[in-house]
C-alpha cells in the first residue's frame, strides 16, 4: 500500500469540518477527493467512486459536487482505495477520509453556480419545512425555489428562511441570486415550479437531486406580475 | 423629502388599518409602501445613488426591487431581512400569488395572514427597517 504523505499532511493540518476548508482544498489540490465522515460501516470501493465521478460529471459538477454525492450516497464506511488510504490513521477516521486518484479535468475547481447550489441546499435542508428546492434562471439571475410545508405564513419560518438567504448572500454575494419561498399553497407543491426547472433538493429522498426534473403541469412562463 | 413624507403617511395608514383587523392584506401592503420609501428616502441622502430608479445600472441582471434590495443588503444589512419580508408578503396580499403567474392562492388571504402577522410587519419589521436605514 502507497502513501501520499504530502497529501495527508495537507489534509490533516486542515479543520476538515468546515465548510471553508472544502473552498481551500479544491482550489489548493485539484487531484484531491475526500468526504466527511460518521462511524465506519460498509466500504466504499474503487467502483463506487469511479461510478460516483462518471455520474456526476456527466452532469458537469465539479468536485464538490462528487463530494457531496458521494457522501450523499454512502456516509459512512471505509474507503477502501489501496494505492492512498492508511486506515492506521485511525484517530482522523471520525474525521474524514480521504484519496486520491484519477486526475482529469473535471477534477478542477467547481465553478461557483454549482458552489452556491449545493451550499443553499445544505443549509436550507436544515430547517424540517423546507421541502423541496428547485433553480432556473430568471432575468440573468439564478433563481432558487425553496418550496416550503406551511399552508399558511409562518413569521418564524420566514425568519429562518431569511437568515439563511442572508447568509448565503454575504458567502456568494457575487452571483446573482434570487431566492423565493414557496408555502404549500396549492394541492400539488409541483404545479407552482415552473416547468424549465432543475430539481436540486428533495425531502423525501433525503439526497441532493441532480437530472431531469419530473414533468410539470405548470404553465412555462414564469415571475412576479410587474409592480 | 417626498419619500420620507410618503413613508409616514403609507406607515400611518398601515397603523390605522391595524385597528380594525379587516384588511389585513392591505396592513402588509402598506407597511411594505412605508419601508420601500423610507430605503429611498435613506438612498436620497448618498449622492452616489439618490434614487433606485435613476442609479439602476444598465444591463444589471435582475429587476428594479432586485437592485433595491441588493442595495438594502450591501448599505444597510440591518434592515434587509424585514424589508425582504414586507416585499414578499405584499405580493403575496397584493396577487395572492408567490411566484409564477396563473399560480394563486388557495385560501383567502385575509385567512392567510393571522392578526399576530400582519401586527409583526408594522411594530417589528417596519420599524426594523425604518431603524435599519438610518432613521431611529
Amino acid at each position: 500500500m502507497t502513501h501520499d504523505t504530502s497529501q495527508y499532511q495537507l489534509l490533516s493540518n486542515s479543520n476538515l469540518e468546515t465548510e471553508e476548508s472544502v473552498e481551500t482544498l479544491c482550489s489548493t489540490t485539484e487531484h484531491t477527493f475526500w468526504y466527511s465522515t460518521g462511524s465506519s460501516a460498509s466500504p466504499l470501493t474503487i467502483n463506487d467512486i469511479q461510478r460516483g465521478l462518471a455520474m456526476w460529471h456527466s452532469r458537469g459538477y465539479g468536485s464538490r459536487g462528487i463530494w457531496k454525492a458521494l457522501s450523499n450516497e454512502r456516509s459512512s464506511g471505509f474507503i477502501t482505495l489501496d494505492e492512498v488510504i492508511d486506515f492506521s490513521h485511525a484517530d482522523h477516521l471520525s474525521r474524514f477520509k480521504m484519496w486520491q486518484t484519477l486526475p482529469c479535468e473535471w477534477m478542477s475547481k467547481p465553478d461557483p453556480e454549482s458552489v452556491l447550489e449545493l451550499e443553499c441546499v445544505q443549509r436550507f435542508k436544515k430547517l424540517p419545512q423546507v421541502q423541496s428546492i428547485y433553480t432556473n434562471a430568471y432575468m440573468r439571475r439564478k433563481q432558487f425555489l425553496i418550496l416550503t410545508s406551511n399552508e399558511k405564513y409562518d413569521d418564524q419560518l420566514m425568519d429562518q428562511l431569511l437568515s439563511t438567504e442572508f447568509d448565503l448572500r454575504t458567502a456568494y454575494g457575487q452571483i446573482p441570486a434570487r431566492f423565493v419561498y414557496v408555502p404549500r399553497l396549492f394541492e400539488s407543491l409541483n404545479e407552482v415550479v415552473p416547468s424549465e426547472s432543475k430539481l436540486i433538493y428533495e425531502r423525501d429522498l433525503d439526497v441532493i437531486i441532480h437530472g431531469p426534473l419530473a414533468p410539470s403541469q405548470t404553465q412555462p412562463e414564469l415571475g412576479y406580475p410587474v409592480t | 423629502m417626498a419619500h420620507w413624507h410618503q413613508a409616514k403617511r403609507n406607515q400611518s395608514l398601515a397603523t390605522q388599518l391595524l385597528k380594525d383587523l379587516t384588511y389585513k392584506e392591505w396592513v402588509a401592503v402598506a407597511a411594505f409602501y412605508s419601508a420601500v420609501h423610507y430605503v429611498e428616502a435613506a438612498l436620497a441622502m448618498d449622492p452616489t445613488i439618490l434614487h433606485t430608479d435613476t442609479s439602476y445600472p444598465k444591463g444589471y441582471p435582475g429587476s428594479y426591487h432586485d437592485y433595491r434590495q441588493e442595495l438594502v443588503f450591501r448599505l444597510f444589512p440591518r434592515a434587509w431581512k424585514s424589508y425582504n419580508k414586507l416585499l414578499s408578503q405584499s405580493k403575496t396580499a397584493r396577487y395572492l400569488t408567490t411566484v409564477q403567474r396563473g399560480q394563486f392562492l388557495a385560501t383567502a388571504v385575509e385567512d392567510y395572514f393571522s392578526d399576530q402577522d400582519v401586527r409583526n410587519f408594522v411594530n417589528h419589521d417596519l420599524r426594523n427597517v425604518w431603524q435599519g436605514v438610518g432613521f431611529s
